[in-house]
């Protein structure tokens, strides 16, 4: 570890060719188009340099994005995140398995009565979410089995108490 | 596509954070419990991994049920038959306080990937012996894609980053220096607050002294706020030196009410007999005390040198 020479803490850097790269610089006279030249379907005065994978229109090289080795336009890409169709391009999920489990978890440990509520709501969750993307690092269901195991497992405990107090009451009566 | 998990990872009361390798990028996930958000760097574009110790105060899920279930084993143990087992769990608790706020202060790290439009932070690696694997591992497979850089390549690199703030370089020397030795010196009076606050939390717990605990509670938030201070440059100016006093005023305390447990307890090491007779714990009784003194001349020294 090297020291900073500013501040004296203990450093490790490990740098790659890529710090190296210069930014490819695109000059608006090369990509001019001429009077025969097929041209971008975004920017008009532009040659087109390739199609775009998804929909097939043309694209300048301004407009062309790589991604996972398909070459996208800024249409699709943008569609794409907005309707979740494109994974790579995905930012953010809900877990709802962690979510059910939680839910079924967390009352026996804090406050065993709201197990009557939360028991029904982690089955819900997990039933109605079942078919809902996970982590996108992969998992499997076990999280959903979990909760509604455990859940199931609440209900089940509170109607044989629910039972065993009604038949209590009917003997003393 | 398959990720393999990198070492490191948090797991707080809310949030978490991990690193995952990819085929053709490293994903960070972060969020809070039931969200995720995915960072993407993909290996041909990282410039860079750097890695920089720095105090990091991150009370992982792992350290804090330890700590609750020592907790929970000494408060149970009162009421058995086992004497010693509250005792050994409360000293397991300080010990573990104590490690968390050396791994904090030592092993931790702050770890940041560059790219040509950003620089960031990867908030999963905090820890030392943790990110130095993760950066190994990450580095090679970068190095696959990208390759190596040969020997010499900072040459040109240098001649632009260093010359244009040479001239600057000496009036920023001092300023620089004196930070960092204040940062160091408050860092270490802040984890001595905390030390003595556990200490002194063990002690009293048996007694029935509210102002000791009004005292212990004061100390902590004292201690909390400047914490907060030193970390954010901001809060009150003077709650240092306050918190000196407090600590100097806990030192002579602890020596004045329990001088006599102490020399009864140094007396029973010495002739090999088991103490009789004393309330608390001697050798808890010994640190503490060895402690809040060592606190009181700190305060005294650091009271008299300049701002």
């Amino acid at each position: 570890m090297a020291l900073c020479p500013a501040c004296g803490s203990g450093v490790l850097v490990r740098s790659f060719p890529a710090i190296l790269a210069k930014p490819e610089a695109i000059l608006p006279a090369e990509i001019a188009a001429g009077a025969d030249d097929a041209t971008c379907f975004f920017h008009p005065g532009k040659t087109a340099a390739v199609a775009c994978a998804r929909c097939g229109r043309f694209v300048c090289r301004l407009c062309q994005m790589e991604l996972r080795g398909e070459t996208l336009c800024p249409e699709c890409i943008t569609s794409g995140m907005a309707k979740k169709k494109i994974v790579a391009l995905e930012n953010h999920r809900v877990c709802y398995d962690s979510a059910a489990l939680a839910v079924a978890v967390w009352p026996i440990l804090f406050f065993w009565p709201l197990t009557f509520v939360s028991a029904a709501a982690a089955l819900y969750i997990s039933i109605r979410r079942w078919r809902a993307p996970l982590s996108i690092v992969g998992r499997t269901k076990m999280r959903f089995v979990a909760a509604i195991l455990l859940a199931t497992g609440e209900l089940a405990l509170w109607v044989w108490w629910a039972a065993y107090t009604i038949s209590r009451l009917g003997t003393k009566g | 596509m398959k990720y393999k998990r990198l070492p490191g990872g948090r797991r707080g009361f809310f949030r978490q954070a991990s690193l995952w390798l990819g085929d053709d990028h490293v994903l960070a996930v972060t969020g809070w419990r039931f969200t995720e958000d995915y960072k993407r760097y993909y290996y041909r574009d990282i410039q860079a991994l750097a890695l920089a110790r720095t105090p990091r105060w991150a009370v992982t899920l792992p350290w804090f049920f330890v700590a609750l279930v020592l907790f929970l084993v000494a408060l149970v143990a009162r009421a058995g038959e086992v004497a010693w087992l509250p005792d050994v769990c409360w000293a397991l608790v300080v010990a573990l306080a104590v490690a968390w706020l050396f791994v904090s202060l030592q092993a931790s790290v702050r770890c940041t990937i560059q790219t040509a439009v950003s620089r960031e932070e990867l908030p999963s690696l905090f820890r030392f012996w943790s990110s130095e694997r993760a950066i190994r591992i990450l580095g090679d497979r970068i190095a696959q894609v990208q390759g190596t850089l040969v020997a010499g390549w900072t040459a040109h690199v240098r001649e632009v980053a260093v010359e244009a703030p040479a001239a600057a370089a000496e009036p920023m020397a001092a300023p620089l220096r004196d930070t960092k030795e204040r940062g160091q010196v408050s860092r270490l009076l802040e984890m001595s607050a905390y030390f003595s606050l556990a200490l002194g939390g063990l002690l009293f717990y048996r007694t029935a002294a509210r102002a000791w605990y009004v005292l212990i509670l004061l100390q902590a938030g004292l201690a909390a706020a400047s914490l907060i201070r030193n970390e954010r440059r901001r809060g009150p100016r003077r709650i240092k030196r306050l918190m000196i006093a407090i600590m100097a005023f806990v030192g002579l305390m602890a020596a004045g009410f329990y001088g006599r447990i102490v020399m009864e307890a140094l007396r029973a090491v010495a002739a090999r007999r088991v103490p009789l007779d004393v309330p608390l714990n001697p050798i808890l009784v010994i640190i503490y005390t060895a402690g809040c003194l060592v606190l009181m001349a700190a305060g005294v020294i650091l009271a008299l040198t300049k701002e």
